[in-house]
């Protein structure tokens, strides 16, 4: 019979130590606070207010459950959270909450129908560049929250320290690395899978690939102007350190997709 | 008396299966702490610390191997001719016991859906699903299905 795995632990530190064991290949990162138990799931589900959510849920510092983790691994389902809105509000008032579920079911009955597309382009880019434009590795400066962009730097040291940053945030940096660095979405994609606690293989490569236009109408990008209404404070959005993303909509089309064809 | 096994992967940590009407309840949950796998997923230390604290938690016996290799190994112990599981939607998992799924070794546990929707209809924007969907999944879940 193999053999079976320990289950008693001096202490947190102690069962880190036991997991690096077993384990060695991993790569070394900064544990996550969130210890996962049936009483803190609980908890989190007690707290979902759809309310609270429907009304910030785009801001960083918005009401969002934080169960991500949880449902990622099957600890808890979408369907026990549907079960939890209801239980707190109406159908209108919790339709919000329950439409970001749908998008997790959605994402996921398209891996199953088409596995192949978790990491093959779905359609063609419409920012008239070709897959070939797009580079094969991911920058240092990204990789290391070094960029020209002090707000997404600050988005990226967060999501290495803690493995969680907000869904808005991940859309602001699966833009910059595709569209402002012109790297393939996959590169990013597998960059965000490293780093995530929640990393969902449908949820993550589904929503680059929304990003990234091969599997939307038009490439999602972002300005300044947005990040500083949403981050509401928690980011640094000074200008004069913000230089590469500060623009309006018009100018960023032009400067970061010149061959683009409207309408294509 | 344990009749049935139930192989817990990392995208099903949950004890709510052994309720499953398919398994009844003399059954056992095990997870495989499977590094091949987790290599090839490129899971860091953060994630399998999480993974690992929640199998504590909910004291869910883990096995060092991999996950073909121990399933096998407890069919043959307990002397069952399947385990069951859900169906994982990672293929990089699906493909790590391709062998035992091939060979009907695996039963894979039917949920209750988020929504009923035919799952041959290709709803390729998520518009054109939650036109479909949004009635249904704005309803309470219903009860469990074999």
């Amino acid at each position: 019979m193999a053999s079976v795995c320990r289950h008693e632990f001096k202490s947190r530190d102690d069962l880190v130590a036991y997991v690096k064991e077993l384990s060695p290949q991993a790569t070394n990162q900064t544990i996550s606070q969130l210890q996962p138990s049936m009483h803190l799931i609980e908890g989190l589900l007690q707290q979902v207010s759809p309310s609270e959510y429907a009304r910030s849920r785009n801001f960083l510092a918005g009401a969002v459950t934080h169960l991500s983790p949880f449902i990622t691994h099957g600890l808890v389902t979408i369907q026990q959270v549907r079960d939890a809105v209801l239980a707190h509000s109406d159908a209108s008032t919790g339709e919000k909450l329950i439409q970001q579920l749908a998008w997790r079911d959605f994402w996921q009955r398209l891996a199953r129908q088409h596995p192949d597309w978790l990491w093959h382009n779905i359609e063609s880019h419409k920012t008239g560049w070709q897959p070939d434009d797009y580079a094969d590795a991911m920058p240092d400066d990204v990789v290391d929250a070094r960029t020209p962009v002090a707000c997404l730097n600050q988005l990226i040291q967060q999501l290495c320290e803690t493995g969680w940053i907000h869904n808005h945030a991940r859309l602001y940096l699966a833009a910059y690395v595709v569209h402002w660095r012109r790297v393939k979405w996959q590169v990013g994609a597998q960059w965000f899978m490293d780093l995530l606690l929640d990393g969902d293989l449908p949820s993550n490569n589904f929503s680059w690939q929304w990003v990234a236009s091969t599997f939307s109408q038009k490439p999602y990008i972002f300005n300044l102007e947005n990040v500083h209404k949403y981050a509401n404070g928690v980011l640094d959005t000074a200008p004069e350190r913000n230089r590469e993303i500060d623009a309006s909509y018009e100018a960023l089309q032009q400067r970061l997709f010149p061959h683009m064809v409207e309408g294509q | 008396m344990m009749n049935h096994l139930i192989w817990l992967h990392d995208e099903g940590i949950n004890l709510a299966l052994r309720e499953h009407p398919k398994v009844g309840r003399e059954s056992e949950v095990f997870f495989v702490w499977d590094n091949d796998y987790f290599t090839k997923m490129r899971y860091g230390l953060r994630r399998l610390v999480f993974i690992y604290e929640a199998l504590v938690s909910l004291r869910v016996p883990v096995y060092e191997g991999s996950n073909s290799e121990v399933c096998r190994k407890m069919m043959r112990e307990y002397d069952l001719k399947h385990i069951f599981s859900v169906q994982p939607t990672n293929p990089v998992l699906l493909q790590s016991i391709q062998d035992l799924s091939a060979a009907d070794q695996v039963q894979w546990l039917t949920l209750t859906p988020f929504v009923d929707l035919d799952d041959g209809a290709d709803h390729k924007r998520f518009f054109r699903y939650w036109k479909k969907a949004r009635r249904a999944a704005l309803q309470p879940t219903l009860e469990s299905r074999s």
